[in-house]
């Protein structure tokens, strides 16, 4: 028997082994794509490093670590408001999230098409796939928390 | 194969107990939201939501909640 709704959210949260396995492939994308755009531009530096290319560098890879073990574990800096803790909550954050992977998949997918015919680097890419991963993840989470706010 | 959607009466029996949206979601420590989607059948709760719901609402959970 299969419940249907409009979209039932809690079957979004079924199936932990494909959700943990989407968060790693995620996670681990974030860090390759920021990784690598960031070694890419090492790469080009000809002239001496001046201190605001090391803090450019060394930022994103900061971020990268950050956002894959924030994609992948339970790791955060502050503690979470128990408010943004809701059952309701958790479940459009997941469904946010599957969104978000399968938007950056795609852009990914895209820049690597678009790759095929132009000079784009992937230091170029790389910051749109992970904007279009996180807004249309933002987005989704916005619009499915809307649902419940009106009567 | 018949499609099956939960359909509950959480609205009614919120409002015989005499309870808004937001002192029910205060009593089982969730959002008003929570309550909202689950009355209109947008949100289908866990088990545990279900059976919070139903004791907070002094309900058996199968009068609360029921395949449709």
């Amino acid at each position: 028997m299969e419940l249907h709704g409009d979209p039932p959210v809690p079957a979004l949260l079924k199936d932990p082994t494909i959700r943990r396995r989407r968060a790693i492939v995620a996670g681990a994308l974030v860090f390759v794509l920021i990784g690598l755009g960031s070694l890419q531009s090492m790469s080009h530096h000809d002239e001496a490093w001046r201190l605001v290319d090391i803090i450019k560098i060394g930022s994103l890879m900061a971020l990268a670590v950050v956002l894959s073990l924030r994609s992948t574990t339970g790791f955060r800096i502050t503690p979470r408001d128990p408010a943004l803790e809701d059952e309701l909550t958790q479940a459009n954050r997941a469904n946010a999230a599957q969104t978000g992977f399968w938007a950056m998949i795609a852009a990914t997918v895209l820049a690597f098409v678009a790759g095929l015919n132009s000079d784009l680097t992937l230091a170029e890419t790389a910051p749109l796939i992970l904007g279009v991963g996180a807004i249309s993840a933002a987005a989704r989470f916005v619009i499915l928390e809307r649902r419940g706010a009106d009567d | 194969m018949t499609e099956t959607s939960l359909g509950n009466r959480l609205r009614a029996a919120r409002g015989g107990a005499g309870l808004t949206q937001a002192e029910l979601a205060e009593r089982i420590s969730v959002s008003r939201k929570t309550i909202n989607t689950v009355e209109n059948g947008v949100f289908i709760p866990s088990t545990l939501l279900a059976l919070k719901l139903a004791a907070t609402l002094k309900m058996r959970v199968e009068d609360l909640f029921f395949l449709k």
